[in-house]
Order: structure tokens, then C-alpha cells, then sequence
């Protein structure tokens, strides 16, 4: 068994037009991580970073040390690359780096875990947006099978960056206030027509534990990363394949689990094409009767660390009796919810997907 | 200004905001008996470059065992000097 112990989450609420960029678009940031850097000591990811590294959390987590302990930090890349190297011109997020070491994520990862008093296992995960949901696989594994007490994960990306806003933003993936001043339409998911998603900071701490301390916030009954037989390198097939095959061996590992059992959905809900239909496909296959919600409209879509930091905003949320709405949609829908729900009881999936072909799947309880 | 104040505003500076430091009260302490490790020494190190107006070469080149050694470093390479803690910390925030 494993217990979602102790999080601490940082989302920034509203979302402010970046006009300067190739492709302009609206982004949930906060400005001020980008204050200092030009110092070259201390870059975005890490500003954010520290508003979740809650100093009183940290100091328990090094003074009362429960046995051996792993450290995650889940950077949904391998590197804090904030530089565009296609840039013809500075933008306001533009900077230069200084310290390279620290851009490097296992270099911050051995930092901040130093920090914790942790060094019996240091890792950094760059499974892009699927990241921190795909560690805990991880650390289901470092529990069950390495006998490891506790596993901390942190996970943050730069995600309001050049090279990720110009990406998305030429991919067609996040809404560009092109194509919003066109359709005004704001981010929403699973409408018959959606344009994608608003870029988002934000960054989760997370403990997790092989018994119940400190009084647990969910159980976490089993979780599973996956891919699908596709034909691009990408994945996101219509059938939802990958989402299928994560679900299915997350319920495996949760064993006495049957899908109906599951009646909260937290989807990934990037209000893609691609992922509207994919996902839509996967959760009609698999549950009957259940609410699906999702977070990116709110807070946008903060990358790597999205699939974890969505998991505790929907606990909070439970604990707080309701299932939040999908903001923004177009359409009546009491599934994929177009208003707040009272909380179901039942047990949660909780989903992520990356590019790159990779799909994360967790069941959670919140009776602990 | 006392270089010595100085030296643990920016080293608190350095360090990642959760973690522990516990001020110098010794200039001639050596930084091994300290909370800060080399790569918070490395960071330091930059910052005071900032500080002092020190090119990166020459910044990469400080490598002092203790604040009273990095004084004198710092006075031999630098091309400004702050009167004032905050004048000194307003170069590096």
C-alpha cells in the first residue's frame, strides 16, 4: 500500500497576455519567478519550486526520518531550458544562462533532496507531461519491491518558457490569442470544438509513505504508465488506446478493483482534438457511470508536473464535498462536468498522457 | 559596511529558501566547519562577482577558504564598490 501523506501545491490562478512572443498567447504565471535570473543563479523552475517547499514540511521530513527515503524531483524534461534556440529576437522571458549545473535537473534534484536530508536514492524523470504522474509508478516499485519507507516527489517544469510557449504555440496545441481573438473561445475540453489549452507554472510537493502517518490524505491503490501501438512517434490514437492500457494496469495492480468501483475521473483534458477523442473513447470504454473533471482551464497546463498537482487539487476539492466543473464549457454535461458536482463516493482514476507516446493511470482512495 | 554581514545575507541568499543556514559569527572560520557546501560556495562566489562588478573569469578563479580570504580576493578584481548592505544586495535581486 501507499499513502499520499503530505502536498503542497502552486498554481497561479489568472492567466496574462504575453504579447511580445512569436505566438502570442495568455499564460498562468507568476511573474516574479522570473525576477533574479538574470543573475544566472537561480532560473524560473526554481523559483516556483520554492513555493511549495514549504520550510516547516522540509525540516520534518529531515528531523524525523522514517527509514530509507527516495527523492524524485519529476522535471518532465531532462533540462530547465528556458533559452529558445531558434530565437531571432528577445522576448520578456528572454535571459541568458550563467550556472549551467543548476539548469541541469539531476543537479537541482541532488540540491533540493540534500536539503531533506535524503540520500539513499536521487533520481530526476523527464517523461514530459505525463512525469509526475509516471513516478509513482516509481514509487509503488521503491515501496513494494525495495523496501523503501517514504518517497518524496517534487515536481516542476519550465513550462512559461520560450522554447515551450513557441512549441506549443506553433503546434497549435495551446490557444494563441490569435486563434482566441478568431473564435472566441477561451480553453474548455471534450466540446464538440475545443482549441486547446492555456500554458501554466506551477509546481507539487508530495510524500508518500509505505503505512499511514501523520494522518494520510488518500490511499494510493495502484498506478500504472503505459503506451499504444501507433503510428507516429507521438501517440494519441483515437481510440484512446494508451489511456486504456494505462487504466487497465492500474486497476491490475489496485487487484480487487473492478472499473465500477471508480466513479471520480480526473482526465488529462488538454481540450486538444487529439485528446478530447482519445481520452472520450478510453473512459466510455472502460466506466458507465462516473464524473470526469479537469484542471488545465483553470490553471492551465503546467506540463510535467500537471498529472500529480491536478491529483491533489481534486483531493482538496473532494475534502471539500465537490467535483469542480470543466470551466468553459460549451455545452450542458452532467459526465464531463459543466458545473460543480457533490462528490460521488467511490474511488478516484486519475490520468496524465505525454508526448512521446506515455500514459499514466492511478486509483486513489480517499478512505484511509 | 561590515563584510562579514554582508557575506551571510548573500550566502542565505544562496542557499534554496527551505533550507537551514546558520550565520558566521567568525570571519576566519573555515567553510568546511560551515552549512554551505561547494556548490553553495560556487553561487556565492557568482553572486559577489555581481556584487563587486568582477568579470565571470575572475569570479571563476575566487576559490577562498574563508570570508577574510574572499575579502581580499574580492578587493584585488573589484571594479565597483557598495558603501552599503543594501546597495550591495540591490546589484544581486
Amino acid at each position: 500500500m501507499m499513502y499520499l501523506t503530505h502536498y503542497r501545491t502552486a498554481v497561479a490562478d489568472k492567466a496574462e497576455l504575453l504579447s511580445d512572443l512569436f505566438f502570442p498567447q495568455k499564460v498562468h504565471w507568476f511573474p516574479e519567478s522570473y525576477s533574479r535570473v538574470s543573475t544566472g543563479m537561480v532560473y524560473p523552475p526554481h523559483k516556483v519550486a520554492e513555493k511549495v517547499l514549504d520550510p516547516e514540511l522540509v525540516r520534518s521530513i529531515r528531523e524525523n526520518p522514517v527509514g530509507k527515503t527516495a527523492f524524485i524531483l519529476a522535471a518532465g524534461n531532462s533540462h530547465f531550458a528556458g533559452i529558445n534556440p531558434r530565437s531571432k529576437k528577445p522576448t520578456q522571458l528572454s535571459y541568458e544562462f550563467k550556472l549551467m549545473p543548476l539548469t541541469l535537473t539531476q543537479v537541482y534534484a541532488g540540491r533540493i533532496a540534500q536539503s531533506m536530508g535524503i540520500s539513499d536514492y536521487i533520481v530526476t524523470d523527464a517523461t514530459a507531461c505525463a512525469s509526475s504522474m509516471k513516478v509513482l509508478m516509481d514509487a509503488q516499485t521503491l515501496i513494494r519491491m525495495y523496501g523503501f519507507k517514504r518517497v518524496v516527489v517534487l515536481s516542476v517544469e519550465d513550462a512559461v518558457s520560450n522554447a515551450v510557449l513557441d512549441f506549443f504555440g506553433d503546434a497549435g496545441a495551446s490557444l494563441t490569442h490569435k486563434i482566441e481573438l478568431e473564435t472566441g473561445m477561451l480553453p474548455s475540453a471534450f466540446d464538440s470544438t475545443n482549441f486547446g489549452f492555456y500554458v501554466g507554472q506551477g509546481a507539487v510537493l508530495a510524500v508518500f509513505d509505505d503505512i499511514a502517518r501523520d494522518e494520510p490524505k488518500a490511499r494510493v491503490l495502484g498506478t500504472y504508465t503505459a503506451s499504444e501501438a501507433c503510428s507516429n512517434a507521438m501517440g494519441q490514437r483515437d481510440d484512446g488506446a494508451g489511456f486504456t492500457n494505462a487504466m487497465v494496469g492500474a486497476l491490475n495492480i489496485a487487484r480487487t478493483i473492478r472499473p465500477s468501483d471508480v466513479k471520480i475521473v480526473k482526465t488529462h483534458g488538454t481540450g486538444t482534438k487529439s485528446n478530447n477523442a482519445a481520452e472520450k473513447a478510453a473512459l466510455g470504454g472502460m466506466f458507465q457511470d462516473f464524473v470526469a473533471t479537469s484542471y488545465k482551464q483553470k490553471i492551465g497546463h503546467t506540463m510535467g508536473p500537471s498529472g500529480l498537482l491536478e491529483t491533489c487539487l481534486l483531493i482538496n476539492d473532494i475534502q471539500n464535498g465537490f467535483i469542480p466543473a470543466i470551466a468553459n464549457r460549451t455545452s450542458e454535461d452532467s459526465t464531463y462536468l459543466s458545473s460543480n458536482a457533490l462528490a460521488p463516493p467511490g474511488l478516484i482514476m486519475s490520468l496524465a498522457a505525454g508526448m512521446g507516446n506515455v500514459y499514466s493511470a492511478a486509483v486513489l482512495s480517499m478512505d484511509v | 559596511m561590515d563584510f562579514l554581514d554582508l557575506f551571510n545575507k548573500v550566502a542565505r541568499f544562496a542557499k534554496p529558501a527551505h533550507s537551514n543556514f546558520t550565520p558566521l559569527d567568525s570571519a576566519f572560520t573555515p567553510f568546511t566547519e560551515t552549512e554551505l557546501d561547494s556548490m553553495d560556495m560556487l553561487i556565492v562566489a557568482m553572486y559577489f562577482s555581481e556584487i563587486y562588478g568582477i568579470n565571470d573569469e575572475d569570479s571563476k578563479s575566487l576559490m577562498p577558504k574563508t570570508v577574510a580570504e574572499m575579502q581580499e580576493l574580492i578587493d584585488g578584481f573589484k571594479t565597483r564598490d557598495p558603501k552599503a548592505i543594501d546597495e550591495a544586495m540591490g546589484f544581486i535581486k
